[in-house]
């Protein structure tokens, strides 16, 4: 062991002469740090949007919930993109006279919808009525998107923080993102490619559509949904098992709870699964005998006619098949209740 | 603990705080603690090889310093190689050389049933495996006097700042300031070593991780990827190397002089050499003097002719590049730097410019071919086959068509630019914290665009530093 005799000190005082500089270094210095924030802050509506929830729809389903400060809704509709289009949350309060709110996350599976639910949704929310549309897209166990985003929601921060769980380090970091645009950033930032659109002003957290496009099946979105979304289709028990868990825990509570077989253009839309027709109609009869066994209110629409003017593409309806839908559940609520 | 995490952020000040307030009459003791706790960050299982070496080269040392009979002295250093190359051999080499005696048995028609265990290698081990080697090495040969204060000797091997990837310090350099009392730190020093850290973390966060992934992308498609590609693929990993550990090796030397000891300096602006051999006298100064001291000299060095000397050379660049890792890649990239170095000796430097002399830009050619040369060598060193080396040289020298990404070539020039500018600094001004000499609001504006660019480059989990395998 080291004995000192002497008393030991830390010398911070710099040399007298150099004060001067010194301090001028850490001015320049700080000035830098001030610079690129600017930078940052000036260039951010051009920057890409950085989730902490794992994908943009969630972050903003999440604000939305925690902005009602505890009001609750008394109907909360879940899903995925299908639902975010299908349902228009204002119409649907007007009709019913019952608060509403849209938590469906583009991109979705049961799996996802199960652990939300119990995470967020309920404790923010606190439903009375769970309104959850289902496409074929939801009983496929093989898809890659849908499991790409679930592992994104169990390890995003936004998650870790909200449930307490994240360690100092992620909390830190979360904090500091929070007002510093170059923190938040600094994947785009380190980009060249975000960074030269962001510098010519190219707009990409463009404000949502306020007209309907036409009909429309996009190429690139067909491939992405028939390699990656219903690619090797299969209905087993890992989707399947989510809702049937999602759905027996919000029944305990007391919370009711409605299925919605959503419409789609059946030829478009069965044309991007493996085998077609075939695996539309075993994902129809699957729901059916689930709400079946399990007591659950099922609204099918497949009896119906939903013509191609309602739609936007073959599973996303337009602002006309919305408000269809829309008063559809309206009058189902409307007759159960 | 990596250097470049939360973890050691909130480390470093922390045992610096207790260093010098607290428990500044308890400073080895503290430093102790501090490693054996750094060390456990990564794998506590492993903690008890540490102390293993240490006792054992410890009680070597003075058993060495207590008895004057050659034989009874030889039996003693026997033993500290036995113990010492003993778990490096198991740990690491193992099952290379298992796998290879089956290879070798295969080319026969033999299939002997050789064991493969699951051996997890300690991280640092060939680091302080060689440093105690060294102590006890250099009391056996009578050049250091033997330590007697198991605390002071324990920290000497296991000093956080360099435990885990060098410098390999020598006892004779770092004991002394162990036992030395650290009384006070010079605001110099603070300066100094702040900003050590800070160009640490440039070339680690900044240089080294941003050139991995078009690394990686060349490297997995080595026997696809054109040559523009592959060619942009290997300089990035020249970079990515260099920054990594010259990275690691700064943020040891800055943490290190926080504490107020002086680790040696393991890089000299590598890439500016006129020759290989003043690479080697510049790049991993302290496992390469250390090759020299222990392997080299002792094997006759050059006194014994020239065919002996070129044995001598190839056969501590063999064992030199064994010592990185084990796989037969590393020992090709050894081997190719013996042939460099035996070469290099038929064309000695007419310039007689020593290895840290001012880079002029008559030194331009040369320094490009030499890191022209070292970057071939690059290849065996990355590549985690000899298949996946011989497709990247194919693909290379025979120009492979194929399209590059011009993102991959932006950054790979400015990347390449501040490595170059920081390191033409640093050896025109002689000195590593050369900027430190610039006028006050130049400096500023230096160190903030430093550390605007760590923030940048920083976030999610921290990339681990290359020889931290090793």
């Amino acid at each position: 062991m080291t004995d000192i005799d002497q008393k030991p000190t830390l010398e911070i005082p710099e040399p007298p002469g150099r004060r001067r500089p010194a301090r001028l270094a850490v001015l320049a210095l700080v000035a830098v740090l001030l610079l690129g924030e600017g930078v940052a802050r000036i260039l951010e509506p051009y920057l890409a949007f950085v989730p902490v929830w794992g994908s943009e729809d969630l972050d903003a389903k999440v604000d939305g919930m925690v902005a009602l400060e505890g009001a609750g809704a008394d109907v909360v509709f879940l899903g995925s993109s299908a639902v975010n289009r299908g349902f228009d949350g204002d119409l649907f309060a007007d009709l019913t006279g019952l608060d509403a709110f849209n938590a469906a996350i583009d991109g979705s599976s049961p799996r996802l919808l199960e652990v939300f639910i119990n995470e967020v949704v309920e404790p923010t929310l606190d439903p009375d009525i769970v309104i959850i549309g289902l496409t074929s897209r939801a009983f496929n166990d093989s898809a890659l998107t849908q499991q790409e985003l679930f592992d994104t929601y169990l390890n995003s921060t936004g998650r870790a923080e909200f449930l307490g769980t994240a360690p100092i380090k992620v909390s830190l970091e979360t904090f500091a993102e929070k007002y510093s645009a170059f923190l938040r950033h600094r994947p785009a930032l380190r980009n060249p490619k975000q960074l030269l659109d962001a510098i010519r002003g190219i707009e990409l957290n463009a404000p949502p559509e306020t007209t309907d496009p036409p009909y429309e099946v996009d190429e690139l979105w067909a491939d992405q949904m028939a390699t990656r979304s219903l690619a090797h289709y299969k209905i087993g028990d890992l989707e399947l098992g989510a809702l049937a868990r999602t759905v027996e825990t919000l029944q305990a509570a007391g919370v009711r709870v409605i299925l919605v077989d959503l419409p789609v253009v059946v030829e478009d839309w069965a044309a991007l699964h493996p085998d077609g027709i075939a695996n539309t109609d075993a994902f129809h009869e699957t729901l059916a005998t689930f709400a079946a066994e399990h007591g659950v209110e099922l609204i099918e629409t497949r009896g119906q006619t939903w013509p191609i003017e309602q739609f936007r593409d073959p599973v996303h309806l337009n602002s006309v098949g919305q408000a269809r839908l829309t008063r559809l559940l309206a009058d189902q609520i409307a007759r159960s209740s | 603990m990596f250097f470049n995490s939360f973890e050691y952020a909130v480390f470093l000040p922390v045992v610096l705080f207790l260093y010098w307030t607290v428990l500044r009459r308890r400073q080895n003791a503290l430093l102790l603690v501090a490693s054996y706790v750094f060390y456990a960050a990564w794998d506590w299982r492993f903690l008890g090889l540490l102390a293993l070496s240490t006792i054992t080269d410890f009680y070597v040392g003075n058993k060495l310093g207590a008895t004057g009979e050659a034989s009874v002295r030889r039996r003693l250093v026997g033993l500290s190689l036995l113990v010492n190359l003993g778990i490096l051999g198991f740990f690491k080499y193992f099952n290379f050389f298992a796998d290879s005696f089956a290879d070798l048995m295969g080319n026969f028609g033999l299939a002997p049933s050789t064991p493969t265990l699951q051996i997890i290698l300690p991280v640092g081990i060939s680091f302080y495996t060689f440093q105690t080697l060294a102590y006890t090495i250099d009391v056996y040969r009578r050049k250091k006097e033997p330590e007697h204060n198991l605390l002071d000797f324990a920290v000497y091997v296991a000093f956080f700042p360099q435990l885990v990837a060098g410098p390999i310090e020598r006892a004779q350099r770092l004991l002394p300031q162990i036992k030395a009392p650290r009384t006070s730190l010079s605001y110099e020093q603070i300066r100094s070593g702040l900003y050590l850290i800070l160009l640490g973390l440039v070339r680690k966060v900044v240089i080294a991780d941003s050139m991995a992934p078009i690394v990686n992308e060349a490297f997995a498609n080595a026997d696809l990827a054109g040559a523009g590609t592959l060619l942009i693929g290997v300089i990035a990993f020249s970079l990515q190397i260099y920054g990594d550990f010259a990275g690691y090796s700064d943020i040891a030397r800055g943490s290190s002089r926080l504490l107020g000891i002086e680790l040696m300096e393991n890089f000299n602006q590598p890439y500016l050499s006129r020759n290989i051999t003043h690479f080697w006298r510049t790049w991993h100064i302290s496992l390469s003097t250390w090759l020299r001291d222990y392997l080299y000299i002792p094997l006759g060095g050059n006194r014994k002719g020239t065919s002996k000397t070129y044995r001598n050379l190839m056969l501590t660049m063999l064992l030199g590049g064994l010592w990185h890792g084990a796989a037969w890649t590393f020992v090709v990239w050894g081997g190719l730097h013996g042939l460099y170095l035996i070469a290099h000796r038929q064309v000695r430097d007419i310039t007689r410019k020593s290895p840290t002399d001012p880079f002029e830009w008559s030194d331009l050619l040369p320094a490009l071919a030499t890191f022209s040369l070292v970057n071939l060598t690059w290849i065996f060193f990355r590549a985690e086959t000899f298949t996946q080396a011989f497709n990247y040289l194919q693909g290379l020298l025979t120009l492979r068509p194929g399209g590059v990404i011009l993102r991959d070539v932006a950054l790979l020039l400015v990347v390449a630019a501040v490595s170059f500018a920081l390191d033409l600094t640093q050896r025109n001004m002689h000195s590593h914290t050369a900027l430190q000499q610039l006028p006050a609001v130049v400096r500023g504006l230096t160190y903030g665009s430093m550390a605007l660019a760590v923030i940048l480059w920083s976030g999610g989990t921290p990339v681990p530093f290359i020889y931290f395998q090793f």
